[in-house]
């Protein structure tokens, strides 16, 4: 395993996100709130540029709404740019198949150092 | 094998492969021991039979208009008419019709069959009926009249009630009254010319009915021309444009409605089974729904997983007319790879005019998928308390 810094703490403001580079792998990091996240910039779709996409919440409808569509996750969702296949950022799961959930990676805030693990 | 040659007596059934099977042999006879159940066999009401089980207007109605046959028949649909008339000779047979339950009982021995449920002949086209009134009235004279003189479980024979998508309520309750009785498999929703199409919200208390009574719905396409989606077949000349395009566009239209406005994930344990359109048109509709999901689940939010899970957990289709590539593998290939081996329902349309029969059903299809698709998915789709092997003849099957 080893740690790359890859922004420094106050580069991202809440609802900002920016795609980095480590190694050969690309991968979107996240700030939702005070907490960040990184999930790979690839859509396993067709392998679009997924965390480049919009991010905003999702409509959700299921018993606990009484069937009507709902808004939730409000800015915890990334919609892919190409096919707009949604994703729960804070845990990678898809939002279209259930089976779904993208890889996490470990972000770990040091001093003034954001990193990512791999 | 030409249609007409279904359900004649056993002995003077031929055990040569039909045209299209030929080749592909060898022949074994299929001696299931476990029932087989045709989930598709049309009776034919006798209009003044029909009339004793009318009540209130409808029967006052009836009473001061006898006229034979007709009263029955619905604008555009009447089943002992030609689908158009023929030029120079119809090498169609005469239509049959079935009348009794002794009548039913014999041929269902004779070709093979142990269990069969029955559904009107007469009455598949009131949901186009603009009325409420009278749909409501037809359904409960047809349920009491199909209660009284067809069901008879014990004997393998089954029945759908009928409801009408006009007034949901009334057919809520009708639902409702029926639950317990033996003999009701299931509950017909007329599909022919229904508006809107029966995924709509207002038809909500017929699925919770049907779901809290343990039946499911059959959604029972015919060809149809009618000015109400998808049933303007208008522009076709000929009858083999519209048999060809009409039944399958039914069941489409029904089911990317009840597919698109959450029927499926409100109604979770709610069964619905497509009768009459063949089976091909299914795997498309699945794998459509699935490739448009992707970018609009927004709109379908009641799901978590793509459209052809949802269906293939509770949707169902009958083998009548099963299509016949010349390459069966295509035809195998494409049910199993939708995983539709477990939904798909054997079914003969017997006694209309494209009917099939078992043998061709047999010999289209795998024979290790014969137990579920004659027997097993029958019983996983429809209320079916007392099968038990009845008829004494065998049905022939691909080696």
């Amino acid at each position: 395993m080893a740690e790359y810094v890859v922004a420094r703490v106050g580069e991202l403001q809440p609802g900002q996100r920016k795609i980095v580079q480590v190694g050969r792998a690309r991968i979107g990091l996240f700030r939702i709130g005070d907490a960040y996240y990184a999930l790979p910039n690839v859509c396993p779709h067709q392998l679009g540029p997924l965390c480049e996409g919009k991010l905003g919440g999702a409509i959700i409808a299921d018993a606990a709404s009484g069937w009507e569509p709902e808004w939730r996750y409000d800015g915890e969702v990334v919609a892919c740019p190409w096919h707009g296949l949604e994703f729960h950022v804070p845990t990678g799961q898809c939002l279209a198949y259930r089976h779904l959930r993208l890889r996490r990676y470990t972000v770990k805030v040091e001093g003034d150092e954001i990193k990512i693990v791999l | 094998m030409h249609p007409e040659d279904a359900y004649q007596p056993a002995e003077q059934e031929s055990v040569s492969p039909s045209p299209v099977a030929a080749g592909e042999g060898p022949w074994v006879r299929l001696r299931p021991d476990y029932p087989i159940v045709d989930t598709d066999v049309h009776i034919h009401e006798d209009p003044q039979e029909l009339a004793e089980f009318a009540e209130g207007m409808l029967r006052r109605a009836l009473e001061a208009h006898r006229m034979p046959e007709r009263w029955l028949d619905t604008p555009g649909y009447s089943p002992l008419t030609p689908v158009d008339p023929p030029i120079g000779d119809d090498p169609r047979r005469e239509p049959q019709v079935i009348r009794t339950r002794e009548q039913l009982r014999a041929v269902l021995d004779a070709r093979g069959i142990d269990a069969a449920i029955v559904f009107t002949g007469r009455l598949l086209g009131t949901a186009a009926r603009q009325d409420a009134s009278y749909p409501v009235a037809i359904a409960q004279t047809y349920n009491r009249y199909l209660c009284e003189r067809w069901l008879a479980p014990h004997e393998g024979i089954y029945g759908a009630i009928m409801v009408a998508s006009q007034d949901p309520r009334a057919s809520a309750r009708e639902i409702e009254r029926y639950a317990g009785v033996d003999g009701v498999a299931a509950v017909h929703l007329p599909a022919a010319g229904v508006y809107p199409l029966w995924g709509h919200r207002q038809y909500d208390p017929i699925y919770a009915a049907a779901e809290a009574a343990g039946l499911p719905v059959v959604l029972h396409s015919y060809t149809f021309l009618h000015p109400v989606f998808p049933h303007q077949l208008y522009q076709y000349d000929t009858a083999l444009a519209k048999q060809a395009l009409g039944k399958p566009l039914c069941a489409i239209a029904n089911l990317v409605s009840i597919a698109t406005t959450g029927v499926l994930a409100r109604f979770p344990r709610l069964k619905i089974v497509f009768t009459e359109c063949g089976v091909s048109w299914l795997p498309f509709v699945m794998w459509r729904l699935d490739e448009q999901y992707r970018w609009l689940r927004h709109e379908v939010p009641f799901y978590d997983d793509k459209p052809s899970t949802y269906i293939r957990r509770q949707v169902y289709v009958t083998t009548q007319r099963l299509e016949e590539p010349d390459d069966l593998q295509a035809l195998v290939a494409l049910i199993q790879g939708a995983g539709l081996v477990d939904r798909l329902l054997f079914s003969t349309d017997w006694p209309h005019y494209d009917a099939d029969q078992a043998d061709r059903v047999a010999r289209l299809l795998p024979t290790t998928w014969a137990r579920k698709v004659f027997y097993e998915n029958a019983c996983a789709a429809f209320k079916l308390p007392h099968l038990s092997r009845r008829a004494s003849a065998s049905i022939s099957a691909r080696a």
